[in-house]
């Protein structure tokens, strides 16, 4: 009996960080380039919302599953990398320690708490007329 | 029992008592010669008034008696009365249904347990993306926490954000990127 | 054809039609006699008569202890039974709502008929002032069991009558109709606690009056 009610209360309270995965995206903001990528649907109409541009690309992105103190590299392209790196979460945000570099420069450092499909959006360098953003969310 | 409670016993020997109450209250009877001797006597009243029911017939025949009634009917055709449905209080009906009760009440929280263990976590509520910590180390540029209406995004402003090297590079992958 | 002659070949036709009709009101539950009555069907109301008539009789007698009142009070509560069906729901036991009306009738009637006050269980009362009953003689000719069940008989609806109305309808419905805590709490209108309280100092009265045959 003991033992159910262990397995029971470990699903109930257990963190699915370790199932999930962070997924980074770096996007170009754009009023000149005529369309928005179809990748970015989910998040378009907030990207619009908070940053005001017509278009948006995705320039490159990865995904890795989370593990609690690993420090995770996702290569996104054009020279930009992001460090993410997981601290221990028993609710049902997920702590995050992010670093956005491009090349070798650090760009922004944060900690952040996500939820399952919040996005974390960080209005990058301006390249241009353009905009570079990075989108950070965690999945299942 | 914590005391001799002889209201219990004679509902002990009606067969009233049910579950942990009938259980306490044999266990009490069996060691207490005071409540024994009152079980026993109760079992005696009950023994005695069964062997002499009430022998009770109406000397009325069913005809008759129904042909009365009926007459009455008749006189008072269109009156009506209210009488109310005979009904237990609430801690009467759930003291009568507590095995059906606790079944159902076992069976929702089952439902809800496996509800909750599949349900994927979807907390949406105020504050469910949020920025502990920001900082740049780039001389003149600020990274600021915005605040919104939504509670599932969270954007950090990063102003004075200058060239580097690297975005030089970026600049030039831009421009050769297709429209 | 002559009228009469008319009449004695339509009797056995209308007798036999009754009979028919008779069964199939004796073959319906209690349930679907009520619905009919709803509808206004008096005869199906007549098979419930029939049905509960001596049970109701039984109850009213044990209560007020007069043959012609008790038929009195059981035809009363048959007509109110009648005037009060349309707003019977369907899914309650009959019985019991018939029991609820003649429980409160004849206590009503008690009330009202009885000039000295009720004999109120009370522990300090001396249980010698309480004997009403008396034992034969033992130089006599031992009673035949007839004979003696019916004097026990007797000694009992002494006791019983020895109650308060309130103590003596929940023993009535408990000893001899067999209804269990919930059902009396219903008919009578009172919680199972109180049920269980009353019956159970009904029965310590009782064991005092009719110690001397117990």
């Amino acid at each position: 009996m003991r033992w159910i009610a262990t397995v029971v209360l470990s699903l109930l309270f257990a963190w699915p960080a370790h199932a999930a995965s962070v997924q980074a995206r770096l996007i170009r903001a754009s009023n000149e380039h005529g369309k928005t990528d179809p990748v970015l649907a989910d998040i378009s109409g907030k990207l619009k919302e908070k940053f005001g541009y017509k278009f948006y690309q995705q320039l490159g992105a990865q995904q890795q599953p989370l593990k609690t103190g690993a420090k995770l590299q996702l290569n996104l392209g054009q020279n930009f990398q992001v460090f993410v790196t997981p601290r221990p979460s028993n609710k049902r945000q997920q702590e995050l320690e992010l670093e956005w570099y491009s090349g070798k420069t650090l760009l922004v450092r944060s900690v952040v708490r996500v939820v399952e499909n919040g996005h974390l959006l960080v209005k990058g360098p301006e390249v241009g007329n353009d905009w570079i953003v990075l989108a950070v969310s965690v999945r299942n | 029992m914590k005391s001799h409670n002889t209201e219990k016993i004679s509902a002990l020997a009606d067969g009233e008592l049910k579950g942990l109450s009938r259980w306490l209250t044999q266990r009490h009877v069996r060691h207490c010669p005071q409540c024994a001797a009152e079980y026993h006597r109760v079992e005696r009243v009950r023994e005695t008034l069964a062997a002499c029911p009430p022998v009770v017939e109406m000397s009325d025949s069913a005809d008759f008696f129904w042909s009365k009634i009926r007459r009455e009917i008749e006189m008072h055709e269109n009156e009506t009365i209210s009488i109310p449905m005979p009904r237990l209080s609430l801690s009467d009906w759930l003291m009568v249904h507590r095995g059906a009760l606790a079944t159902v009440t076992s069976g929702l929280m089952l439902l809800l347990a496996t509800g909750v263990m599949l349900q994927q976590p979807r907390l949406a509520g105020p504050g469910a993306v949020m920025v502990e910590r920001v900082d740049t180390v780039i001389p003149n540029t600020v990274a600021t926490p915005l605040k919104g209406a939504d509670a599932d995004v969270a954007v950090i402003w990063v102003s004075g954000l200058e060239w580097t090297p690297d975005l030089d590079q970026m600049k030039e992958c831009f421009d050769n990127l297709e429209t | 054809m002559s009228a009469r002659r008319t009449e004695v070949l339509n009797n056995p036709v209308r007798a036999a039609s009754k009979r028919a009709n008779q069964e199939v009101l004796t073959a319906l539950s209690d349930r679907d006699l009520v619905e009919r009555c709803q509808r206004g069907r008096l005869e199906a109301y007549g098979e419930l008569v029939n049905r509960y008539r001596n049970r109701v009789y039984a109850l009213a007698l044990g209560m007020v202890r007069n043959e012609q009142d008790a038929t009195d009070l059981c035809q009363e509560t048959f007509v109110k039974g009648w005037q009060a069906i349309r707003g019977f729901k369907k899914n309650a036991s009959f019985y019991t709502w018939l029991y609820r009306i003649t429980t409160n009738l004849c206590i009503d009637y008690v009330r009202r008929r009885d000039r000295r006050p009720t004999v109120e269980f009370q522990e300090a009362v001396d249980p010698d002032a309480d004997a009403g009953v008396e034992v034969p003689p033992s130089n006599q000719p031992l009673p035949t069991d007839e004979v003696r069940r019916r004097e026990l008989r007797e000694l009992i609806e002494a006791a019983m009558e020895r109650l308060s109305p309130e103590h003596r309808i929940v023993v009535q419905l408990r000893e001899f109709e067999g209804l269990d805590y919930a059902a009396i709490a219903k008919a009578v209108g009172c919680s199972m606690g109180t049920v269980m309280s009353r019956l159970h100092y009904a029965r310590k009265h009782l064991q005092k009056l009719l110690r001397k045959v117990l």
